[in-house]
This record gives structure tokens, sequence and C-alpha cells, in this order.
């Protein structure tokens, strides 16, 4: 069920009349979340229930062995293990087996063992990212182990299970078990599921049908088409994303959670050290925390930081998906990390003065650099291989064709609007929030009535899935 | 207190769109599992205009450019077939010129006209075999002028939501295609309105003498165009349980329709990835490679399995002369 439909809705709309009557009343409130949460994902697959249900009960008691017995580290190891090989079949054993076979058809090895075809339920990573922290946390003592109602709500926790925020468990149960919820605003949830439904519906829907063909074909395209696609794509995932996360919020808010800051305008960073601070935030601290800190961060030197940068970065990248593009688009984001390091670390006496003399020009550069970068490294990511995105690039710098097919103001037009986003986007959020506090209930109505009613207009027949559903 | 004044807003929203635009609402709701079969009835009676009609126009007008305005490349010759004109080329007016010596002259060569032009038709299935079949076609054959023209949830059902007779007419007339390929059926297992109006409920006998028209609809608008050869692909063995029913009665009306015309041949794919009719997900290609062929979702072609329905497709068409045998490089 995604959010943007009648179904989800007439969902919502149902679970949060009943969540309202039992807010103050804690553990009612428990119940009733988790038994919206657990219809909310059967409304995918029963079957992916069923595995959800199984994995959180493991986990829980793979917890309770942690918490309650002397054998923490093998019950943390039993849970990683289960975890890791739980995503590696759900997720990556495709992957696997199309690899095998590779490798045996340049062998000429002929291969005819029986495989099975595995589907991933859905938000398998985001889930099993969220059970594997939770482990790391009760066996660093930083959380007490949870009650089991406490621990699936947090795991099932619907708002954020298909695409996340990654929410962490310290956070949630706090919230989760106040009698005093979070104290939302009215408006802050309209502008929220606004600009969720505005970048999905209307901005990535539209973005979407300049991405899918030169993606695929960028032989078929001249080197601005191809450009534009590039730039078109750094769009899209940005607008696809964060919309989700916007959605995911606004309903966490009306549920009594604070929103999670996942995206803070990440295109207006300067360097990629800063990109990765406003891009997936909840995803990057996690790696920082469950990945990069326990290779030992920066503690043994400057070299082991540097190989642990590009360790994490890859781990991040097949996160992303199970295939070698993402794998090398999390190692050059590592690789590119490494030089914003190494930039930094620098004698004083080395680092170049155009910052000092130029300081906007220098500003400008960096930005430049930075989002020319991010740009070309959204080519392995959203390409299908690694021979599509090399061809991608060969028709930017020698076209195949040159007829320019791209030139429409309308996306000049949307690209300039995430542009202004990425430069004001909290200014705008500021000052629609402000006109929507006005008390009057009438003018409310008519001024959210009017910019759904945009919204719904300027959206497409037919709305693409989220990019993000994939991971 | 807030928690009711946000619902409250909520439902004054949601009764202010309904009301401001209710032709809309019925169109949108009428896809939901909610509408009853007299409001899909109902919508499907409405029709798309406006915003919407632009909407379609833009995106049809950018998948239109593909093609039709590039430069051709000279440096690769035309592919000649070896199939015969179907109407030889008329002569001039007073074209005998009086020779001046009887000589024995050569037996001329049957004149040919090679299939230059390939469109490939259909929903997000045939988004992934069109690729293939581009990519093909072009490196085996030297075809490079071939066309995808695809919609996403689209099909003969729904022509309320997407009018795929008023596009195959449009781009008929646009891009002349020598050879059609075409893919439908994933997004046709739902109820139908019939040409009377009337609503019928999906795989019922009423919705399959339905779903024929259509299919009959679009066969005759292929059959009585400048298209010199039709091939209709059948949907292959899905992974997807939900389908197993439907999908070889949607077969069988679209090898019926075929059947109605010399041009129409209809391919059956049902077994490629199949065995004894079970689905078998992984499949050797013609040169033993082995690899999955239909994505997580059951339904949509992996590169692998693009490939090998493609190779199908290829394959009749050499059988049928409309491409050589492939060209060494």
């Amino acid at each position: 069920m995604l959010f943007p439909t009648y179904q989800f809705l007439v969902f919502f709309l149902i679970i949060f009349s009943a969540i309202v009557s039992v807010k103050p009343q804690v553990d009612l409130y428990k119940i009733v979340l988790l038994v919206s949460s657990l219809l909310f994902y059967s409304f995918w697959s029963f079957d992916f229930l069923l595995l959800l249900v199984f994995s959180t009960a493991y986990n829980y008691i793979t917890l309770r062995v942690l918490c309650n017995s002397k054998y923490k580290k093998n019950a943390l190891i039993s849970g990683l293990v289960f975890n890791i090989g739980y995503l590696g079949i759900f997720k990556y054993c495709n992957f696997f087996v199309t690899s095998l076979f590779e490798i045996l058809n340049q062998l000429q090895i002929p291969a005819s063992f029986p495989v099975l075809q595995i589907i991933a339920p859905v938000g398998v990573s985001f889930y099993t990212f969220r059970m594997i922290s939770h482990l790391i946390d009760c066996y660093q003592q930083k959380i007490p182990c949870p009650k089991f109602i406490d621990y699936a709500a947090y795991i099932t926790y619907f708002p954020q299970i298909a695409s996340g925020p990654i929410s962490r468990a310290r956070e949630f149960y706090l919230q989760l078990n106040s009698p005093e919820k979070y104290d939302y605003q009215i408006e802050e949830v309209i502008v929220l599921i606004l600009s969720g439904l505005f970048k999905k519906y209307t901005l990535s829907s539209f973005l979407f049908n300049f991405t899918q063909l030169p993606f695929t074909v960028p032989q078929q395209y001249s080197s601005i088409d191809l450009i534009l696609a590039a730039i078109s794509y750094s769009c899209l995932i940005y607008v696809d994303f964060s919309g989700y996360s916007d959605l995911a919020n606004g309903i966490s808010c009306l549920l009594g959670f604070k929103p999670i800051a996942n995206f803070n305008m990440p295109y207006r960073s300067l360097s990629l050290q800063e990109f990765w601070k406003r891009w997936h935030i909840s995803l990057s601290e996690w790696l920082r925390d469950y990945v990069y800190f326990p290779f030992g961060g920066n503690k043994y030197g400057k070299l082991r930081k540097y190989v642990n940068l590009l360790m994490t970065m890859a781990i991040g990248g097949f996160w992303h998906g199970a295939g070698l593009n993402f794998i090398f688009w999390g190692a050059i984001h590592g690789l590119g990390l490494i030089v914003n390091h190494l930039c930094k670390d620098l004698p004083q006496a080395i680092h170049f003065k155009l910052d000092y003399s130029f300081p906007r020009f220098a500003k400008f550069c960096s930005w430049l650099l930075t989002f020319t970068f991010v740009t070309c490294s959204w080519v392995f990511f959203g390409t299908p291989n690694w021979e599509t995105a090399v061809i991608f690039f060969q028709g930017i710098v020698h076209p195949a064709v040159a007829t320019f097919q791209f030139n429409f103001w309308q996306l000049y037009l949307v690209i300039a609007v995430i542009g202004a986003i990425n430069l004001w986007g909290d200014r705008i959020s500021q000052l629609l929030q402000t006109v929507l506090s006005l008390k009057n209930i009438f003018f409310r109505v008519v001024l959210v009535s009017l910019l759904m009613y945009t919204i719904l207009m300027l959206g497409p027949s037919t709305v693409p899935p989220f990019i993000y559903f994939n991971f | 207190m807030k928690d009711r004044e946000f619902l409250l807003i909520v439902t004054s929203v949601i009764l202010t769109l309904i009301f401001s635009n209710l032709s809309l609402f019925l169109k949108s709701f009428a896809s939901t599992p909610f509408a009853s079969p007299e409001i899909k009835q109902a919508a499907g009676n409405i029709e798309i205009n406006g915003f919407r009609k632009s909407e379609q126009d833009f995106w049809s007008k950018i998948k239109d450019i593909n093609f039709d305005s590039l430069p051709k490349e000279p440096e690769i010759p035309p592919v000649k077939t070896e199939i015969k004109a179907a109407v030889e080329p008329p002569k001039p007016a007073n074209s005998k010129k009086p020779t001046p010596a009887k000589k024995p002259t050569p037996a001329k060569p049957k004149l040919t006209i090679p299939y230059r032009k390939f469109l490939f038709i259909g929903d997000s299935v045939m988004f992934d075999l069109g690729i293939q079949l581009q990519y093909t076609l072009k490196k085996k054959y030297n075809i490079a002028d071939t066309k995808i023209d695809y919609k996403v949830s689209t099909g003969l059902n729904r022509i309320d939501y997407y009018d795929w007779y008023a596009r195959t007419r449009q781009i008929l007339n646009n891009y002349q295609p020598d050879v059609v390929i075409v893919l439908f059926g994933a997004n046709d297992r739902q109820n139908i309105i019939d040409f009377q109006g009337k609503a019928r409920a999906v795989m019922t006998k009423e919705w399959q003498k339905a779903y024929q028209e259509r299919v009959d609809r679009y066969a005759k608008l292929l059959d009585s165009s400048s298209v010199r050869k039709v091939y209709w692909v059948g949907q292959s063995l899905p992974n997807k349980s939900s389908y197993l029913k439907a999908f070889p009665i949607m077969n069988a009306i679209y090898k019926n329709a075929s059947k109605s015309s010399s041009k129409i041949e209809f391919i059956s794919t049902w077994e490629t990835f199949g065995q004894a009719g079970k689905f078998v997900p992984v499949v050797a290609n013609k040169s033993g490679k082995r690899g999955y062929v239909k994505n997580n979702d059951g339904l949509h072609f992996t590169s692998h399995g693009a490939l090998i329905i493609s190779d199908l497709i290829v394959d009749e068409m050499v059988r049928d002369k409309i491409l050589k045998a492939p060209t060494k490089k």
C-alpha cells in the first residue's frame, strides 16, 4: 500500500481516529499501533508479514538472551549472523546466483543445478538495520531490554517500515512509553504532507519520464540530453526519497512521534562531507555508528581512517542494491570522501588561497564540483549495469546522436523549482507554516484545498513507484 | 482537540476536492478496489480532456521524437531482405526506350523492398523487451530505425484511461513502420466496460467476449494500416499465481484475433519459461548461458529473460524472411 493512494487514505483515517481516542492510555496505544502496523504490512503480502513476525520473534529471543545471560557476546554474534544471513538470503541471493552463473559461463562449466528465485520482502533492509542496531545498543548497554510489545512496535512501525527514516530505539521507546505524545503543530503536519505529495506526485513523476529511457539506452540520446537526464536523475532521486520521508514524518507526527530529519537541502552542499550530512541523514548516521566506528573510525591513524571510510561507503553502496554498480557507487563516494579529508588534512601553508581572495567564486567552484561529482555518481546508481553506465559517459563525450530531444521549458522549470527547494526549502516551509498558522479554520481549508488541487492537477495520470522501495 | 481539528480539516479538504472536480475524482476512484462496477462504468464514460489530455499529449510528444528527427546514418547500408515486393513499383510512362542493338540482357534480379522500420508497442513489459529487441536489431542486423512506444499501467482494457487506439493510429501515421510488435495484457486483468457501456466482472464469459472485441478492434486497426507485418507476442508463464489463470485465456484471445488477418502472427511464449506448466526462474539462452528470466514482481523480464524472448521473435522474423541472416562484423 503506497502512501499517495485512496487505499492508504481510508486506512489512515480509520487508524488515526482509533489512535486519537487511545493516545493517553499508553498500553492500549501500543496495541493499536502494533496492530495497525501489522495490518499495513499485510497489504503488501501475507508471506512477507509471516517473515517479519518470524524475524522479529527470533531477534527478540536473542535480545532476551543477550540481556539476561552471561553469553552476551555469543548472543550478539548469533543475532548478527542471523540478520546478515537473512538480508543475504532475501536481498542478495539472486545476485550471488547470477554472479555464480556468470563465473561458470566464463569457465564454460555447465550449470544445471536447480535454483529458486527469492523475492525480497518490502523494507527488508530498513527493518533488518533497525534490528542490528538494537542488538548492538543492548550489547553496549545503551538501552535496556525492552518489552516484547515495545520491540515489535518499533520494528514494525508502519510509517517507516518500507523506506525509513531509520529511527533509533532509544528515542522511539521514550516517545512510545510517554503519555505526553509529541505535540505537533497542525500547520507543520500539513506542510510535511503537502511537501511530500508535491515532491512525489508532481515533481518525481514528471522527471521519471526524462530518466527512464536515457538511463537504459543512452546511445539513443545526444550529449546535452544525457547531461539533462543525469541532472534530472539527481533531482528525481532527491524528490522521490525526500518526498517519502516528508510523508512518513507527517504521519509520524500525527501518531505522536517527533519527525526525523532525513534530508536537509543536500544539493546546496559545498563538499562531499557536507553532502553526506544532509543526504539520507538517518542512514549516514547509522553507517557511522554501526559500521565506521566499529571498524575503528579515526582512532588508528589517517591511513586506517581512509580505509575505514572506503569500506563503510562500499558497504553503504551494497546495502542500496545487489549489484556491482551499487558497490562502485559507494566506493567512489568513499574515494571522494578520502580526497575531501585529504584536502582538509593538508598543512595550512599548502592550502590554496582562492577562498580568501575570491570567497564567492571559491564557494561556487566547491558547489559545482560537489554537485557534478554527486550527479556523475548517480549514473552508476541509476543505470541497470556497469556497461550501460560506461555507454552513458561515452555518449556525453562522443554522442552517437546529435538531435536535442529534451528541450522543454517544463523540464527547466522543474529543475529550477528543485534548485529553489535546495536553496530556500527551510524558508519556504517556514513561510507556508506561518500562513497556515492562522486560526481561521475556513481559511485553512480553502488554502489547503487549493494547494492540494494544484498538486493533483499537476500530477500525471500514472505515479511511478518509489525508487527506495527497491532497497 | 488538535487531532480532531486536523481530522476536520482533512475531511473538509477531501469533500472540497471531490465536489470541485467530481469527474476527475470519479475517474481516479474507479481505479481503486473500493469502486463498484457502477462507478467504474460511469468513470469509463467520462472523456479525458483538459489538463489530463495535455499531459498525455506532452509525454507522447517526448516519446515521438526519439527517432523521427534523427539524421540517417549513411555509413550503415540498408538491410536487404529476400522478400519479394508485395507490389511492384509503378513503371514510369513511356519508359520503353529504343535500344540501339539487341543484346541478350541478363535476367533482372527480383525487386525487394527491405523492412526498415520496426515499432514496438505495449505496456511496461514491452519496454524491457523493446530495449532488447532494439539492441539485437542494431547489433546483429544493422537496423537502427526502431521505436518503442510504451506506457506503464496501460493495456487494451482501460482505454478510458489511455486510448491505445488513438495513440496507435497517430504513431502509425507519423512513423510509418514496416513491422509492428505488440505485447499487452499485464494490466488488463481487471473489470471491463464492454462496447455497450456495461461493466463486466473480470474473467467471466462476458468479460472474455468484451476483451475479445477490444483485441479484435485493435487487430483490425493494424490490419488496415500500411504496416506490412505484425507480431503479437503472447504472455509468458508468470511467477505470480494471480496471473496464472488469466494469461492463458488472454493468450487464446490474442491468438484468435491474429487469425483474422494474414498480416498478424501470434507468437506463443507461454512455455518458454516453463516446464510442464510450472514456472522455471532460471533458463538458458541460445548460447547456453543461464540466468533469471523475470524480475521479483514475477511479470517483467530481466535483461536475460528479454534476450530469450527477443531471440524467439527475431528467429520468427528470419523465418519469415523479414530479416536476413545476421551480418558478421
